[in-house]
């Protein structure tokens, strides 16, 4: 099963990211689930047993401490995630379970009490995503004054990380002596109320593209969920994330590199494009114009559609340090238009306001796709991104994985008990960062 | 102001079923490590617990008191909003009851992480609002978002915090109107502008509770004779002065002669519940034993129907009051929906 890499068999691994009732803007008016789905772990539960009778890795959970989206136009991710991850686990016995929480609206001593609960309690099942959030709404919820820039965000997102690493290896050693650690944004001294589980501790995620960003996958996270629209691209930032690996003293499959990938699945490719028109004339007008400025922090609006995209509205990011939006979605729409000449009109379908790859056709389409990019190394699998929940999911499940199975490309049947060992293939981890250790020994 | 003490109440001799006590329970360990109450994995020993107490016909378990004593450093314990989510998905009619503090949890995620619980167990859930949690204090003695003193007055600011964000945006406002293309109705949003102890201005982006507001609960504070703010009810210890003006639980560590101790609580007019303190050693013999006997003669009640607010039989609080709040949203979205 899989593709074989340096006489190494590598399994593709597959997410659903389960983003409300669906990435769709108008999901909640297709979704045959009730509109007050998004504030009911039950709902959350119902789609996790989909996604585990298609034997999939994991389910996904995107995140931020304020609304999201305008509630008048659809909902936001709502309940907290640790919470739906906990009713998850309750009711599933294989899945994965993955949360994003930020290094900026949390603290450190909290969250790895909480996250490594989660991990107890599931017996081994969860990945911790961690983000550094740029949201000014979180912002004037927590009592920020001045939102803290990038380079102060990842400055705080990496100390974060080594103290809750350092806390979870501590709370793994049998006599657990306590952290002392001294640092720029925190001190803590002591130990979690706890041991470790199945797994050790919490697998490590991380999201965007951004150089910061790429560089704290390559060194610390067991995978990575990002956003790539062009193979080309897909391959480059794949090498690149495990060149970081290899210079750190890891493997190159040590990190698992999981591009977003948004599907809308019919069984014929009328079907697909009927599912997508109908999807789209439920969007109010002007709405994919205005996601695709607020990505390139350009206002479009007033450009011809027909036209290429004008190139002056692609050059470089005045200051990163300030950019308001992701860095990561921004390069990879840009590498897209550059790489393509599309127009405005041809930009807005591949990039269906979301940042990630957009995939409109038949289950073999979708297969097709996965297989390939698998293939080209560019990626170790997909966050799926359905369209619309429930029936999005379940046409994956249904009629992609069979053919994914068939190709021998996927699992028939779940073999490992934790995450740790579905995704690297250790029962443990293998080691905390050189930092932890230090202040360990 | 004046004070009364449990003990010194006359006895009633009859105590009429509409009288009789709510019965919260606190179990040492919470299921979570203990065999002799639960199994191996923590996830089973919680189900096993809640189901246990469930079938004794408990009103409500208190998960994690614990932590605001200074006792309880060291012992191990997991969050108790998650152990929550667990009994949650394993009981129908169970009140759960999660105790923290906002001493490394800011308001802002406590009140949404205790919505969502609430959210799992169908308006079950309930506060207990601690003014300092040791099992993760470590080395922080003052709140680590805003450097306060995690005194009382700290606590009334984070209760007010949390109730003030649980207010913000109404389950009701979620209309889902497919054929208008209308979500929520977003005039019924409202921010929270907090800016005693915390600045905060909301909304909390998950909707609120099918209950009202959560039931919080809140400890006496020793020797006062006034009652915490923010208290749907107010936890005092047994034969500790009772405070005025909000309901009493009365929590009983000694359980030898526990018979008695629940006829004497019973009897005082003050006392709208008993609050046990449970060791794993003794469980059995007060769930199969004490409870049911007690039950039988009329001085504590079961679990009742509805949400846990209704069970306990506790109104809506007037405060806070939002209404002069301004709307999150003046305006129709811009097409794309972003914030």
């Amino acid at each position: 099963m899989g593709r074989r890499l340096m006489g190494l068999t590598e399994n593709l691994i597959l997410n659903v990211n389960v983003l409300n009732v669906g990435i769709h803007t108008g999901s909640w008016q297709l979704s045959s689930e009730p509109p007050t789905a998004f504030a009911d772990p039950g709902y959350y539960v119902r789609m996790a047993k989909i996604a585990e009778r298609g034997l999939l890795d994991a389910l996904f959970l995107a995140d931020g401490p304020a609304l999201r989206e305008h509630p008048a136009l659809r909902p936001s991710q709502a309940l907290e995630p640790s919470v739906i991850l906990a009713s998850v686990a309750a009711e599933t016995e294989h899945l994965g379970l993955i949360g994003t929480l930020s290094s900026t609206f949390n603290d450190p001593v909290e969250l790895a009490h909480r996250l490594l609960g989660l991990d107890q309690l599931s017996e081994g099942r969860f990945a911790w995503n961690v983000v550094t959030t740029y949201s000014l709404p979180a912002g004037g919820n927590f009592g920020l004054a001045d939102y803290p820039d990038r380079p102060t965000r990842y400055r705080r997102a990496a100390e974060f990380v080594d103290v809750v690493r350092a806390l979870w290896q501590d709370a793994a050693d049998a006599g657990a002596r306590g952290i002392d650690h001294q640092g720029e944004f925190f001190t803590v001294v002591g130990s979690l109320p706890q041991g470790q589980s199945p797994q050790g501790y919490p697998l490590l995620v991380q999201a965007g593209g951004s150089p910061q960003g790429r560089e704290l996958a390559g060194r610390a996270a067991d995978a990575v969920f990002s956003a790539e629209l062009d193979l080309g691209a897909g391959v480059e930032h794949y090498r690149h994330v495990k060149d970081v690996a290899v210079a750190t003293g890891r493997r190159r499959s040590d990190v698992k590199i999981l591009p977003g990938l948004i599907t809308t699945i019919g069984s014929t490719a009328a079907e697909a494009q009927r599912r997508y028109e109908r999807q789209s004339a439920l969007l109010p007008v002007g709405h994919d114009i205005e996601r695709l400025s607020q990505v390139l922090g350009e206002d479009l609006s007033g450009y011809p559609l027909d036209e290429p995209v004008p190139g002056h509205l692609l050059g470089e990011v005045r200051d990163p340090a300030k950019f308001g939006a992701s860095l990561g979605f921004r390069e990879s729409v840009v590498r897209l238009v550059e790489s393509r000449g599309l127009t405005l009109r041809e930009a807005i379908r591949e990039f269906s306001g979301a940042g990630h790859r957009v995939v409109v056709g038949t289950p073999v389409d979708v297969a097709d796709t996965i297989e390939q990019w698998f293939l080209a190394g560019a990626a170790d699998g997909f966050n799926l991104m359905p369209d619309v929940f429930p029936d999005g999911l379940e046409i994956f499940v249904d009629e992609v994985v069979p053919i994914l199975q068939a190709r021998g490309l996927f699992r028939t049947e779940y073999t490992e008990s934790t995450l740790r060992e579905r995704f690297t293939g250790y029962p443990l981890p293998t080691g905390a960062p050189a930092s932890a250790r230090a202040r360990l020994a | 102001m004046s004070t009364t003490v449990v003990s010194d109440v006359p006895t009633r001799s009859v105590v009429g079923m509409a009288d009789a006590l709510s019965v919260g329970v606190e179990v040492v360990g919470d299921g979570v490590t203990d065999r002799r109450i639960g199994a191996v994995a923590p996830a089973r020993g919680i189900a096993a617990l809640a189901r246990r107490l469930e079938s004794a016909g408990v009103g409500y378990w208190v998960i994690g008191a614990e932590r605001g004593e200074s006792t309880h450093a060291g012992t191990v314990t997991l969050d108790p909003s998650l152990v929550a989510t667990i009994a949650a998905r394993h009981s129908a009619a169970l009140g759960l009851v999660v105790s923290a503090a906002g001493h490394r949890d800011h308001p802002y995620n406590l009140a949404r992480r205790l919505i969502s619980v609430d959210h799992a167990a169908h308006g079950r859930v309930g506060w207990l609002a601690l003014d300092f949690d040791h099992s993760i204090a470590l080395n922080a003695a003052s709140d680590t978002w805003t450097g306060a003193v995690l005194d009382t007055t700290h606590t009334d600011d984070a209760v007010h915090a949390v109730r003030t964000l649980w207010r913000t945006w109404p389950l009701e406002s979620v209309v889902g109107d497919t054929a208008a293309g209308v979500f929520a109705d977003v005039t019924q949003i409202r921010r929270a502008d907090v800016r005693a102890g915390y600045a905060i201005s909301g909304p909390l982006n998950v909707p609120g509770s099918v209950q009202g507001d959560l039931p919080v609960w809140r400890q006496a504070t020793r020797g006062s004779a006034v009652a915490p703010p923010g208290a749907d009810l107010v936890v005092v210890e047994d034969r500790e002065p009772v405070p005025d003006g909000t309901p009493v639980v009365v929590r009983v560590r000694a359980l030898h002669s526990i018979a008695a101790t629940l006829e004497r609580v019973a009897a005082n007019p003050a006392a709208h519940g008993v609050l046990l303190r449970v060791a794993p050693h003794v469980f059995d013999h007060v769930v199969e034993r004490v409870l049911p006997a007690a039950r039988r003669r009329g001085v504590i009640n079961g679990p009742g129907e509805g949400t846990l607010r209704e069970r306990l039989r506790l109104p809506v609080p007037d405060s806070p009051d939002l209404s002069g709040h301004a709307a999150v949203f003046e305006t129709v979205p811009n097409p794309g929906g972003r914030l």
